[in-house]
């Protein structure tokens, strides 16, 4: 055997021997991170699945849903009502962050023949696609009579608006409409034949449907400047006030998240640290003899830092791999908590990066002591 | 061989006084012994040769071919025999020699070599733990002179060891130690004097007042 193998092996041999000898060494070099790095991992991964239940519950609770109304006067009212297309246009073009959905509720009311109920009327464009088709009998925009019982209802039903009798489509009410008017029964024009009637004034709603913060508040943010700039008074309803606030904790979140991270990197630097030089102290006999056989200081300093970056990695590798049986048992005992399924859950490459670094860290700051002790000269520690 | 040893002053970490002040030789014989009192330097002397500590002013200049305080220095040309031995507590007594051999790039032959001229035989494939005061000291020996070094530094190689071995590690000495080599004894033990080409009394080295508190 060369010298290079021979003084590792021995190296190793002695390594192998101290552990055996004092087993709460290299174990407590592996629990530590082991414990420190599956802590870190349950708090990132029950902070995910906390922030995942709270994005559906946000998502099933309309959060992320805008409703704007403006009050157009009859005196802008026939300017607006042309402008109509463009400003549709301009709201819907981009449909890939949510669902954006006009209408035009009017300031007189339809009535069902025979009955002297009125019944609100707004006008529909083209964003309404589940109500833009055309009648089959009269191959023009249909009118609709949309109500919530629509099975009780003939498919047909007479309507009157001022002196104008017309035939409207039965259908069931779009949600969108449902949520802005709170009524059961709605007359919806298309806009072409809408459009006379809007003069009298109207109120514009708009209803959007986002799914993040970011598309939801760069949607008020711009609608609200658009009518600034118009001179235009609108009402915005939304929760971006509250979704703003929860994005704030987020935030806060994530420093205490990165905050534990750091502090499982330092506990296990100086824990690590606390060892080595108690070990380097029993050591430094054995590596002081070495050295005065003329073995170079990285050698010795290189096997130290393999000893520890071996214990540190299996307590690492072992709490990526272990936490999931954790997450698992703790899932059953939490019934209330409806956690997600294990399938479903990962740590994100970021996360797992600095759990890495952290470990890395506490192995660098824990070879501090022994690069320190190398230094020492060796005839100073053999008699 | 010789070593070159100029105005060398030498004190340890948290110590004011010198162990070895302006203390200058050239070292050109064959085998030096080194005699004083305990206490008088002989041990640090020679770890300043070994280049194991530095000295704090002078100069040591052996004529070798790698420089001194380097680890080709170390591993190729010192062979040292502390005064506790330091055998490798894990590792075979033939282990031990070997070790020390294959550091220098030697020859595996001259571990059995030096196993047999030391009479280890018996005793090579044994840990320390299990060998005797002597057996050790032996042990310790080959495993200096295993690599031919070009300086062999022997710190109290026969204290309280008896005449059969004291005679095993003179004969070896006096057979293995060449005109390319310089041995320097550190020792209390006149038994050794019969080898030395030279005797160097460390006393006459000491500070006044450390001489008469040897003397003490």
């Amino acid at each position: 055997m060369k010298s290079l193998i021979l003084i590792p092996f021995y190296l190793w041999k002695n390594t192998f021997r101290r552990w055996i000898e004092n087993f709460s060494s290299p174990a407590c070099k592996i629990c530590i991170p082991f414990l420190l790095s599956t802590l870190s991992i349950l708090v990132l991964v029950f902070y995910a699945e906390l922030e995942n239940h709270l994005q559906e519950r946000l998502k099933q609770s309309a959060a992320y849903h805008v409703k704007v109304s403006e009050n157009v006067r009859a005196l802008d009212a026939p300017l607006i009502a042309e402008l109509i297309n463009s400003e549709e246009q301009l709201w819907t073009q981009d449909q890939s962050k949510g669902s954006i959905e006009l209408f035009w509720q009017l300031y007189i009311t339809a009535k069902r023949k025979h009955s002297s109920k009125p019944i609100s009327v707004i006008v529909y464009n083209r964003s309404f696609g589940e109500l833009s088709k055309y009648d089959t009998e009269t191959l023009s925009p249909t009118i609709w009579f949309l109500t919530n019982n629509s099975k009780q209802t003939p498919s047909k039903v007479e309507i009157t608006i001022g002196d104008n009798s017309l035939y409207a489509r039965t259908s069931d009410i779009p949600s969108a409409i449902k949520n802005h008017l709170n009524s059961d029964t709605v007359i919806a024009l298309p806009y072409g034949l809408g459009k006379t009637l809007m003069r009298n004034g109207f109120l514009t709603q708009i209803s959007a449907n986002f799914r993040n913060i970011e598309d939801t508040s760069s949607f008020v943010e711009s609608i609200e400047a658009f009518h600034f700039a118009e001179r235009r008074k609108i009402t915005v309803f939304s929760s971006l006030g509250l979704l703003q606030e929860l994005a704030n904790i987020e935030k806060i979140q994530q420093h205490i998240r990165i905050g534990i991270t750091v502090m499982s990197g330092i506990i296990l630097s100086i824990t690590l640290g606390c060892i080595s030089w108690l070990e380097f102290r029993q050591e430094s006999y054995l590596l002081a003899l070495l050295r005065s056989f003329g073995t170079p200081r990285l050698t010795l300093f290189f096997h130290a830092f393999l000893e520890i970056s071996i214990l540190v990695g299996i307590g690492i590798y072992g709490a990526f791999q272990s936490w999931p049986f954790i997450f698992h048992a703790i899932r059953n005992k939490l019934v209330d908590f409806p956690l997600s399924e294990l399938g479903t859950l990962s740590i994100n490459s970021a996360d797992t990066f600095t759990i890495v670094i952290a470990g890395v860290i506490g192995v660098i700051l824990a070879m501090v002591p022994v690069a320190f002790g190398l230094r020492k000269p060796a005839g100073l520690i053999l008699q | 061989m010789e070593i070159e040893v100029q105005n060398i002053s030498y004190k340890y970490p948290g110590s004011k006084a010198y162990a070895i002040e302006d203390f200058s030789h050239h070292f050109k014989n064959r085998v030096t012994l080194l005699k004083g009192f305990s206490g008088c330097g002989k041990s640090t002397f020679l770890r300043l040769i070994a280049s194991l500590i530095t000295p704090n002013s002078g100069r040591v200049t052996p004529h070798t071919r790698f420089k001194y305080g380097t680890n080709q220095y170390l591993r190729s040309h010192i062979g040292f025999v502390f005064q506790q031995l330091n055998l490798l507590p894990l590792a075979s007594l033939e282990r031990n020699i070997e070790i020390a051999s294959k550091l220098s790039g030697y020859d595996p032959s001259e571990v059995s070599k030096w196993i047999k001229i030391l009479g280890l035989e018996p005793f090579s494939k044994k840990s320390p733990k299990n060998l005797s005061g002597g057996q050790q000291q032996r042990a310790a020996i080959a495993r200096a002179m295993v690599k031919k070094p070009a300086i062999i530094l022997l710190d109290e190689p026969t204290s309280g060891l008896d005449d059969q071995n004291t005679t095993i590690i003179v004969n070896a000495l006096k057979r293995e130690i060449t005109k390319d080599s310089i041995c320097l004894i550190a020792t209390h033990d006149s038994r050794l004097d019969n080898i030395a080409d030279e005797i160097l009394d460390f006393n006459t080295f000491l500070p006044v007042e450390e001489h008469l508190q040897a003397l003490d």
